[in-house]
C-alpha cells in the first residue's frame, strides 16, 4: 500500500465502511425475494407485483444501508408485513374471501394488525419513535401489499390504508410528545 | 487513553455501527495515532508500520458495521491492527526468503565467477543441500519450480500451487530454524 495522506486514507476508510453497510443491507433480499416470488406466482397482475416488489427492495436495502432508526425499522416492518402478506393470501387461496366477498375488509384488517405490530415494537423504543413508526409502516405496507395484490388493487390499497390507520396517528402522537 | 475517552470511543463506535456517519470523523481522528503507534511498536520498521497502520484502519472501518454494543472499542480496533501487523510481517518475511533464494540461484548462473564468488557459491550450495536434505522430494520440486520457472506446472491450479509452495516453504523454514536455531 502506498503511503496515503490523511484525507485520502479517511476517504478510503469511508468507502470501505459504506461498502460493508451495503453488502450487509443486501442480505435482506433473502427474505424479500421469496416473498416477491410467492406474490408473482399467486397473482394475475405480475407487473403490479414487480412494481411493489421493486419499491420494497429499494426501501429495505436503502433503510438498512442508511441505518439508525430507518435501519432498525426494517425487521419489525418485515415481520408485521409478512403477517399482512400471508393471511389475506391464505384466505384467498382457501376461497374464503371470494365466497363471502370480504377481500378488501380482510386486507384492511391485515393492514391494521401489521400497523399494530409495528406500533407495539416502536412503543418499546425511546429514541426516534416516530421515524421508526413511519419507516416500519412503509415496509409493512409494501410487504402486505404484495400479498393483497392477488385480491386486486383494492386489496393493496386496503392494506396500505390499514397500516396507515394505526401508524400515522401513533407517529404524530409520539412527535407531539417529543 | 483515559477512561472517559474510552467510554466516548465505545459510544461513538456503537453509533457508527448503527449507521451514524457523524461518528466517523471523530473515531478516525482518535484512532489513527493510536493505531500508528501500536503498529510501529509491533513491527519496528517505520515504513512497514505505516503501511500496516493504513491497512488496519481501513479494515477497522470496513468492519465497523459489525461492532457490537458493549464491546471495548479500543481493544477491538487494536485486535484488528495486530492481525494486520502480523500479516504484513509475514508477507515481508516471505518476500525476504524468496529474495534470498533467488539471489542464491542467480549466483549459480553467473558464468564468470571469481574464486571468492566460487567459494560463496559452494557454501550456499552446501547449505541449500543440507537444508533440502530433510525435505521431501515433492517439496524440493515445488520450491525449485517456483524459484526457477516462476510458474506452476500444468494441471495444477494457481491456488493449489500457491498452497504447495507455502507448505514447502514452511517446512524449509522449520528445517532452517532447527539447524541454525534462529527465529
Amino acid at each position: 500500500m502506498a503511503t496515503l495522506d490523511f484525507a485520502n486514507l479517511e476517504q478510503q476508510s469511508r468507502g470501505a465502511y459504506e461498502r460493508t453497510r451495503l453488502k450487509r443491507a443486501l442480505r435482506v433480499l433473502w427474505v424479500v425475494v421469496p416473498v416477491l416470488l410467492v406474490s408473482l406466482c399467486s397473482c394475475t397482475t405480475p407487473h403490479l407485483s414487480l412494481g411493489i416488489g421493486a419499491l420494497l427492495i429499494a426501501a429495505t436495502v436503502g433503510f438498512l444501508w442508511r441505518g439508525e432508526a430507518l435501519g432498525r425499522s426494517v425487521a419489525p416492518g418485515l415481520k408485521a408485513g409478512i403477517v399482512a402478506f400471508s393471511v389475506p393470501l391464505a384466505m384467498h387461496m382457501l376461497g374464503y374471501c371470494c365466497r363471502y366477498d370480504i377481500e378488501t375488509i380482510t386486507c384492511v384488517v391485515a393492514g391494521v394488525a401489521a400497523g399494530a405490530g409495528v406500533s407495539f415494537f416502536a412503543s418499546r423504543v425511546e429514541r426516534d419513535r416516530s421515524k421508526l413508526l413511519l419507516a416500519g409502516g412503509v415496509i409493512a405496507a409494501l410487504t402486505g401489499s404484495l400479498g393483497c395484490v392477488a385480491l386486486g388493487i383494492g386489496g393493496s390499497v386496503g392494506v396500505v390504508g390499514g397500516v396507515m390507520l394505526v401508524t400515522v396517528p401513533f407517529a404524530a402522537f409520539s412527535l407531539a410528545r417529543a | 487513553m483515559d477512561r472517559g475517552k474510552r467510554t466516548d470511543m465505545n459510544r461513538l463506535m456503537t453509533e457508527l455501527a448503527d449507521g451514524n456517519r457523524a461518528a466517523f470523523h471523530p473515531i478516525f481522528v482518535a484512532a489513527w495515532p493510536i493505531v500508528r503507534g501500536f503498529c510501529a511498536r509491533f513491527i519496528g520498521d517505520v515504513i512497514e508500520a505505516e503501511d500496516a497502520a493504513q491497512l488496519a484502519l481501513v479494515k477497522v472501518f470496513e468492519r465497523a458495521p459489525t461492532f457490537r454494543e458493549g464491546s471495548e472499542a479500543m481493544t477491538w480496533i487494536l485486535t484488528i491492527a495486530a492481525y494486520e501487523c502480523r500479516t504484513v510481517r509475514q508477507k515481508t518475511r516471505r518476500r525476504r526468503e524468496l529474495g534470498d533464494s533467488t539471489i542464491a540461484l542467480s549466483m549459480e548462473k553467473d558464468a564468470a565467477a571469481s574464486p571468492e564468488r566460487e567459494l560463496i557459491e559452494r557454501e550456499v550450495r552446501t547449505t541449500a543441500a543440507e537444508l533440502f536434505e530433510g525435505l521431501a522430494e515433492v517439496d524440493k520440486q515445488v520450491i525449485l519450480t517456483a524459484l526457477e520457472k516462476g510458474e506452476r506446472p500444468e494441471g495444477v491450479s494457481a491456488t493449489a500451487f500457491r498452497k504447495r509452495v507455502q507448505r514447502a516453504m514452511d517446512r524449509l523454514r522449520f528445517a532452517k530454524e532447527k539447524k541454525h536455531g534462529d527465529a
